[in-house]
Parts: C-alpha cells; sequence; structure tokens
C-alpha cells in the first residue's frame, strides 16, 4: 500500500439494488498520486458507477474507497458530500452548465458548497468573480463571453468554462468523464492540449475517463476497466 | 453565491410560469381574504342597525319577527300594542326614555315610520352613533316629513318638496291619504335601514288615518290630545341602568292587559345572523376550494419544473450539494411563489378597497375597510403560506430521493 496513493480500491463489491444484471467487483485498484490516469473502458462496462463511488455519490456493498488518504465509505452521507465538494472538480461530457447563471456564475459555483474550494480561490483573488476571470483568461474565454447567458455558448466553449469550473479553488482530482465525446476532432486535442496545461499549472491529478483510445497516448498511466472488473463477463449494455 | 440567490436566478429564468403561478396564488387568496372581508363588513353593517336601544317591546310573535319588522321594515306585525300600554311601561320606573313608533304605510315603496321627536334624540347606529341631519331639521307639525338619506337622493327630493303616503305597504299604486306632507329634513347617511326611510310624526299617522275614516282633517299643532294614536307598532326602549334589562324584559313579557314581549336588540341580532350560517360557510367552502385549485396548479408547476431540472439537480449534486440542500431550494421556490403571491392578493385587496369601497357603502351600506386588515385575515394570509410551504414538500422529497440515487450524468 503507497502513501502517495490517490485512490485506493479494495474488495469491491457493487450492484444496483434493481439491477442484477450488473455487478462490478474489483479486488484491487490503486491510482497513484503521480499526475495524469487514462481509465479506459468501452460504454456500460461501470464506468460511471466506479466514478458515482470514488466521488462518494454511492456507496459499495463491500471493500473500502481510499481517496487522499480517508476512507470515504466510512463517512456519513454529508461528510462524503463536502468531501467531493472539498477535493473533486468535475467535468460531464455535455451540458455542465447551469442555463439560468452566467459564465462567471457557474464557474463560481462550486464555491457555494465548499467552503475550502472558496477559501482557497479568494486567496488567490477576490472577489470570487476575479478568480473565475483569471481562470477564464487562462483557457482562453474572451471577456464578452463571460457576461453572455451559457446557453448562447458553443459546445466547446461550453467546455472550457466546465473546465474553469472544475479548477476554481483547486481541487486535488479533477475528473473528467467522457469529455471530449461531444467535440471534433480538432476541438477534442485544443480541449485535451488545455485540460492537461491547466492540470499541471493548478496542480491538480487529473482522472480521465473516456472510450477513445486515441486520447490514451497523452497520459502517462492507464488502466483498463474492463479488465479490473472480474465481474465483467456478466456486465449487461 | 448563497441558495437563495441560486433560487431567485432559477425563478427569474421561467418568469412568465412564475408569474402566472404567483398572479393565481395571489388572486385566490384576495378571494379568499375578500370574502372574509365582506362577511365580516355585513355582519358588522348588520349588527350596527341599531345600537344604543336596549328593548324592542311590540305584540306577542317571534323574537326575529319583532326585529325584522322594528328595525329592517321587513314583514308585518301581527297586532299592535295599545297606547294605554305604552305609557304604562314609560311610567316604569326603570325606564330611562321610551319612542313609540307606528309602520305599515309606505311612500313608493319605502317604509313610512311614524314616531316621535324622540327618535331623533334617542336612536343609535353603529357604535353608538346618533342621527343627524344633512339638511333641515326634525318635524314640528303633524304633516311634516323627515327623509332617509337614501331615499331622498333616490327619489330625488329636496327641503320643501311635498309628496303623499300610501296606505300600506304596497309598489304599486294602491290606495293614497289625501293628505300632503312637506319634506322639513334629511337625515345623513348612516347605512342601515334608517336610510330607506320616511319618517313622519305619530300625529301625522294618527291624523291620516282618522281622516280615511271621517274625511276630518285638521292641521293642528303637535301635542294635540285629538291627534293621539290609540295603539303603535313597537316602543323602543332606553332603560337608566343595564342590570334592569331582563326585569323589565319579564315585566313586560308577562304583561297581564295584553299579549307583549321584549326582546333585546343584540341577542336577536345574533340569533338572525347565526341563521344565515350556511350562506356564509358556503361562500367559505367555494373560496376554499378555489384555493386548493390554486395549489394543485402549483404543484403541478413544481413537479414539470422538476422534470425539466433533473439535470440541473444532478449537477449541483455533483458539485457538492447534499440532497438535503435541493430540497430547501424546491422548498424556498414554492415559499418565494406563494408569499409574493399573498402580498400581491393582500395588495390587490387594498388597492379594491380604495376604488370599491365608497361605492359599496354608498349603494349597499356595506362599510368595507378593505385597506386594513385584521389578524384574522393575516392568518388567513399565513395559512396560504404554510399550505403553501406543506404542498411544496412533495416535489421538494421527490428532489431529496432522486437526490440521494443521482450519480454522475454520463451518456
Amino acid at each position: 500500500m503507497s502513501i502517495d496513493a490517490l485512490i485506493q480500491i479494495k474488495s469491491l463489491e457493487f450492484s444496483y439494488p434493481n439491477d442484477p444484471g450488473f455487478a462490478l467487483n474489483i479486488p484491487s485498484l490503486s491510482i497513484e498520486k503521480s499526475d495524469r490516469v487514462f481509465l479506459e473502458g468501452p460504454s456500460g462496462c461501470g464506468k460511471t458507477s466506479i466514478l458515482n463511488l470514488m466521488t462518494g455519490l454511492m456507496l459499495p456493498q463491500a471493500g473500502t474507497i481510499d481517496v487522499l488518504g480517508s476512507d470515504i465509505t466510512q463517512l456519513s452521507a454529508v461528510q462524503r458530500d463536502r468531501f467531493r465538494a472539498d477535493h473533486f472538480g468535475i467535468i460531464f461530457q455535455l451540458f455542465n452548465l447551469i442555463p439560468y447563471l452566467s459564465v462567471i456564475e457557474n464557474i463560481i459555483l462550486p464555491c457555494t458548497f465548499s467552503r475550502s474550494k472558496r477559501k482557497k480561490a479568494l486567496q488567490r483573488s477576490v472577489p470570487l468573480g476575479d478568480e473565475a476571470r483569471r481562470l477564464c483568461q487562462g483557457l482562453d474565454i474572451a471577456e464578452e463571453l463571460m457576461q453572455r447567458p451559457v446557453q448562447q455558448l458553443s459546445i466547446g466553449q461550453q467546455q472550457r468554462v466546465a473546465i474553469a469550473r472544475a479548477l476554481i479553488g483547486q481541487p486535488e482530482i479533477i475528473v473528467a468523464d467522457e469529455a471530449t465525446s461531444a467535440l471534433d476532432d480538432e476541438r477534442k486535442s485544443q480541449f485535451m492540449e488545455l485540460l492537461i496545461r491547466e492540470c499541471d499549472r493548478h496542480q491538480s491529478a487529473l482522472i480521465f475517463v473516456s472510450h477513445d483510445r486515441q486520447l490514451k497516448s497523452q497520459f502517462a498511466s492507464s488502466y483498463q476497466l474492463s479488465e479490473l472488473n472480474t465481474e465483467s463477463a456478466s456486465v449487461t449494455a | 453565491m448563497s441558495l437563495l440567490n441560486l433560487v431567485l436566478k432559477s425563478l427569474a429564468s421561467r418568469k412568465l410560469i412564475t408569474a402566472l403561478l404567483i398572479l393565481s396564488i395571489g388572486l385566490s387568496s384576495s378571494l379568499l381574504i375578500g370574502v372574509q372581508k365582506i362577511k365580516q363588513s355585513a355582519k358588522q353593517s348588520f349588527s350596527q342597525s341599531i345600537s344604543g336601544t336596549d328593548l324592542i317591546v311590540g305584540a306577542r310573535s317571534g323574537d326575529i319577527q319583532l326585529l325584522m319588522y322594528s328595525v329592517f321594515r321587513q314583514g308585518q306585525a301581527v297586532a299592535n300594542m295599545s297606547w294605554v300600554s305604552v305609557e304604562s311601561i314609560r311610567d316604569f320606573p326603570q325606564v330611562d326614555w321610551l319612542v313609540p313608533i307606528s309602520l305599515g304605510d309606505s311612500h313608493k315603496g319605502y317604509p313610512v315610520l311614524a314616531t316621535t321627536r324622540g327618535y331623533f334624540d334617542h336612536y343609535r347606529y353603529a357604535q353608538k352613533k346618533a342621527l343627524s341631519l344633512k339638511q333641515g331639521r326634525v318635524f314640528s307639525s303633524p304633516f311634516e316629513i323627515v327623509l332617509g338619506a337614501e331615499l331622498a337622493k333616490t327619489l330625488n327630493y329636496n327641503l320643501g318638496d311635498s309628496l303623499y303616503l300610501s296606505h300600506g305597504v304596497s309598489h304599486g299604486h294602491s290606495h293614497l291619504h289625501k293628505s300632503k306632507f312637506t319634506v322639513v329634513g334629511i337625515l345623513a347617511s348612516t347605512a342601515t335601514p334608517v336610510d330607506k326611510t320616511v319618517h313622519i310624526p305619530l300625529e301625522g299617522m294618527t291624523a291620516l288615518h282618522a281622516e280615511d275614516e271621517t274625511e276630518f282633517c285638521t292641521h293642528s299643532k303637535l301635542g294635540d290630545q285629538g291627534l293621539r294614536p290609540s295603539s303603535v307598532t313597537a316602543c323602543l326602549l332606553g332603560l337608566k341602568s343595564k342590570f334592569s334589562i331582563f326585569s323589565v324584559q319579564r315585566r313586560i313579557n308577562d304583561w297581564p292587559d295584553e299579549a307583549l314581549m321584549a326582546i333585546i336588540p343584540g341577542v336577536s341580532l345574533a340569533r338572525l345572523w347565526s341563521s344565515m350560517r350556511t350562506i356564509d360557510s358556503a361562500f367559505f367552502i367555494i373560496t376554499i376550494l378555489v384555493t386548493i385549485i390554486a395549489f394543485i396548479g402549483l404543484l403541478l408547476v413544481l413537479f414539470m419544473s422538476l422534470q425539466a431540472r433533473q439535470r440541473e439537480l444532478a449537477i449541483l449534486r455533483t458539485l457538492g450539494a447534499h440532497p438535503s440542500q435541493l430540497f430547501l431550494m424546491l422548498s424556498l421556490e414554492s415559499l418565494i411563489i406563494t408569499g409574493t403571491g399573498v402580498l400581491l392578493g393582500l395588495g390587490f385587496m387594498s388597492g379594491l378597497g380604495q376604488v370599491l369601497g365608497p361605492i359599496l357603502e354608498e349603494r349597499l351600506g356595506l362599510i368595507l375597510s378593505l385597506s386594513t386588515f385584521s389578524s384574522t385575515e393575516l392568518y388567513l394570509a399565513l395559512a396560504i403560506i404554510g399550505v403553501g410551504g406543506v404542498t411544496s414538500l412533495i416535489p421538494a422529497a421527490l428532489a431529496y430521493r432522486k437526490g440521494k440515487g443521482e450519480g454522475f450524468i454520463s451518456l
């Protein structure tokens, strides 16, 4: 057991109570506190379930999940939510943003739910809006876009705003869930470049989950989900 | 950004639906409160038709019946009481004043009340308010009359006008008395049946009926013994002390010479009002139903918005929002809608009161205090907000449950 482990999973068993066809069984998985990790797996192999478990949105039936040295399966529901708010920045595939908030408001939204993110963001710039602007500048989001309703942004622009929101308050771990699948090839490589650069700059570890093997080359380490799951034979699509 | 801020922005993004909801809750709460108010005002106007009179005495019948004809000029007396009894009662040591009244004649459908000058001194309405003259003076000879405010206005009578009275209470062309009466006074508005009454001296009525029988007509001065009535319809009685009300009442009820009864106006008014309770509760039930419909609308919209906002809630959840925070957001949302709605309703009511109040008072004699709110209305307003809060618990609880099971949104 490495002290430098970012996430360490042991003898994890998980299934949905209303879906007996699906089961996740991971005897051991250790993600080092290196920097960039690629989790590869076709859709339906349990990617979403693993993310739910890692971020404390769901609890396994058995096993332990250590994140940054604490076993999140031992935390209460409220503590898990706070833990996720404090230590994770999350980017989805699509529609990351709250439609009725402006770009800036979307970016500072995580600070509503995490005091530590708020504190860290305010250490960099005051008020929070300025920190959001600083992040936007790093992500090539033009000043004029910041005032616009988010629906008027292109998908590529929306995904960049999502990176900014994930980065605010310097969470230790950035999780990107199929974050590039809605982008064309050119945008995809631009997005990856920005994401990796910004994660490095903010010293956040990146866990990138995708079925897209092309992206694997940009990561130091990678894991094949279907190989980790000993129950993968019973996985249904 | 606080949760409240988030809720406000979310509501602002759905302006039309939010505005319609606020409007529907506003209208139904103003309806609910308005009906309460009208009921209260009606009750008040009604129960304040007569005050300051301790007992009403008339021939024995039902107490409501006596009240109806003596105060509201509705229906007719089964019998009169003799003048001898009137004088005997006036001589009771406990009696402070006695005002005899005689009904039965009319003018163009308006009731004629024959009485003494004491009527204008002792009759009280509302909070012990005395009658006051808007124009002219109180009658001083038998063929002079004082008109109620509404009657004078509707029939466009002025001081000095002369008019004829008809025998009996009829709206058609019934038998007209021959003597001409002259308007000498017009009363100020009271919002009671007094406004619709023609007041004549008791002597005038006696003379009218005497002339009908004997074709004899004399314009004598008041106090002429020849014009003393043989009977009157009823008497209003004021006592020196309230403590003697029951003993005087008992004494009159047991009157040996004649079948008389005495009623306490307040008690009979309350009895009459309570007999109208079914109408009252029917109104209340209707408005409650309207309010319930408004809340079903609220519930529907909350459900629909919950459906449309699943993704939004899931995003908030992954950002670290606890299900209880989602619960709080949805409850807050409907609390804001209901609260604003009720405020709008109250504002609407007081606005309406400014416009409609004077008209209602003028036309119907309803004194509406729409711009001021009593504790009952405030409780009602709080109850509506409370029901709104409880209604919102259903979708909020659903959001909570969904939030618990909500994971990553991966497509």
